[in-house]
């Protein structure tokens, strides 16, 4: 799987998310205050309602590729990156993927917290779709990165927030993937962890063939990506060079508020 | 094929056993843990509430104690099995989310879950049930054959009615009301507490209910019942009383039907349960 070129690919892809009943209220008078955040809302039915999240969403990712994803809260970035994750099926357009994906959206989901680091790792592996078997092979390296010690061997409930942190990244890390989503930069732990994490992190990205990551962090954006996508509402507004991309969002919202 | 998402759902799924099966360990020790006997009380429980219960009712029914103390315990075994398959199977869809929404999960990984977890509950409720036959010294010879064969039955039911009640309750969550209530009601319609030949009128030394008779009013009101079904086909094996094949017969084929059910919701509604949940 490793050797063989890896490709994500959305065609025309839309998404609605469907507006639970009797919690819209008084929407339909409302409706004169436009949002400046959010994706748009469809009337789907008489006092239904429901968000499109997504609108035409059309990419073709490469080995090499590092995308940025840049855009308001509710723009659509992690709807996006859920689609692209296979998590939501898309209303309408197409989806194509070659390569295993590997999503760190929630670092730690899945945790146990009344069982001990250990059981927690292999927890994870498995949550990961990996067999028992291979998990096994990657505790002690895990173990070791997490610097976590005598630790591992106690229950999660014992860890100060620092060292949850510290777990989770290094299982986050442990196996290598040839697409890579990621929902806001990761990082973990203290001064000296941090430091550590970061350099374990640039050789897990450096691995990948395709990254997708969505991001506030301009900084952290135009170090790691080299193409970029805007998103408004739900929409591809602005597509290129992470810098230029960057730019053009930045003029864009202080015209918002400058209006 | 109309099944064919949900069968390959349901296979994703099972290929996926090493996890549930220790997402369902860690929920059984969750259930008590920081006590002093940890899982133990699950079975400590069952064992104190119907060792009790059987003294209780059979004195209150006149029963003997050799007859009717194993008929509760086995009785209950299979309902605590039964009822939650059906009660949890409702939420188990919609409690999901948050695994659901963060990696491409099989939905019926959730109701395998589910059911492995409550047969691990049901062995540890088998070791209480156990200790009870031995303090009121009763022995009874089980058929462990016809046990198993009834165990698969159930499972096979409980997944298919977990899926079926859990998608459906992604969409209308009222069912999560509703149905809870109508279990409590369920439990005492079925033979579980009351011998069916009470009601019958049959040979009250039989356990299953005695149609030499024929059909009476009373009678078609216990065979219309279809958990009695399934409660007979885990309690004759147990209790290694006959059990008529006919029950058998129709035990499996709504087994069968609540898992054909299951799986044709899941294949017309997978896209949409993600959006809904």
């Amino acid at each position: 799987m490793r050797n063989t070129a890896s490709s994500l690919r959305l065609f025309n892809a839309s998404l609605r998310f469907p507006a639970q009943m009797g919690r819209v209220g008084n929407l339909r008078i409302a409706r004169e205050k436009r949002a400046d955040v959010g994706s748009e809302l469809v009337e789907v039915g008489p006092g239904r309602y429901a968000v499109q999240a997504l609108k035409d969403i059309s990419l073709s990712l490469v080995p090499g590729d590092r995308l940025a994803l840049i855009g308001g809260n509710g723009a659509g970035k992690t709807t996006l990156l859920r689609v692209l994750a296979g998590i939501f099926d898309l209303d309408s357009g197409l989806r194509e993927v070659n390569g295993e994906i590997s999503t760190i959206f929630n670092m730690r989901l899945g945790f146990e917290m009344a069982e001990t680091g250990y059981d927690n790792i292999m927890l994870r592996g498995l949550i990961e779709g990996h067999p028992r078997s291979m998990v096994e092979m990657a505790v002690d390296e895990i173990a070791d990165f997490s610097g976590l010690g005598e630790y591992l061997y106690m229950p999660l409930e014992t860890y100060s927030a620092g060292m949850l942190a510290r777990l989770a990244f290094s299982i986050a890390t442990a196996w290598d993937a040839s697409i890579l989503i990621l929902d806001e930069w990761i990082g973990a732990g203290d001064a000296g962890f941090l430091k550590m994490a970061e350099e374990r992190l640039v050789t897990f990205v450096d691995k990948v063939q395709i990254l997708v990551v969505a991001s506030h962090n301009g900084a952290i954006l135009r170090r790691f990506c080299n193409k970029a996508m805007v998103l408004a509402h739900g929409s591809l507004v602005y597509e290129g060079e992470v810098d230029a991309a960057w730019k053009w969002f930045q003029d864009h919202q202080k015209a918002k508020f400058a209006d | 094929m109309i099944l064919s998402v949900g069968v390959a759902d349901l296979v994703a799924a099972l290929r996926r056993h090493e996890l549930w099966r220790v997402l369902a360990l860690y929920q059984l020790k969750r259930g008590n843990a920081r006590t002093k006997f940890g899982i133990a009380w699950h079975g400590l429980s069952f064992f104190i509430l119907v060792g009790l219960m059987g003294f209780m009712y059979a004195t209150f029914m006149h029963r003997p104690l050799d007859l009717y103390v194993p008929y509760l315990a086995a009785g209950q075994l299979g309902w605590r099995f039964i009822s939650p398959m059906i009660t949890e199977g409702l939420t188990v869809i919609t409690g999901g989310r948050g695994l659901l929404t963060q990696r491409p999960f099989p939905i019926s990984f959730l109701p395998l879950k589910l059911a492995c977890y409550h047969l691990y509950l049901s062995g540890l409720h088998a070791i209480a049930f156990i200790a009870i036959l031995a303090i009121y010294r009763i022995i009874v010879v089980p058929n462990p054959l016809l046990l198993a064969i009834g165990l698969v039955i159930v499972t096979v039911a409980g997944v298919g009615t977990a899926l079926l009640l859990g998608i459906a309750s992604v969409f209308h969550r009222w069912l999560q009301n509703l149905i809870p209530s109508l279990m409590n009601l369920a439990f005492f319609l079925t033979p579980i507490i009351w011998m069916p030949n009470m009601l019958v009128g049959g040979d009250a030394n039989h356990l299953s209910v005695d149609l030499t008779h024929g059909f009476t009013g009373r009678s078609t009101f216990v065979l219309l019942n279809p958990f009695y079904y399934f409660l007979e086909v885990v309690r004759g094996p147990l209790l290694g009383y006959q059990v008529p094949l006919i029950f058998w017969f129709v035990a499996s084929s709504i087994a069968a039907a609540l898992m054909v059910c299951g799986l044709l919701i899941l294949s017309r509604t997978k896209p949409r349960i993600i959006l809904n949940l």
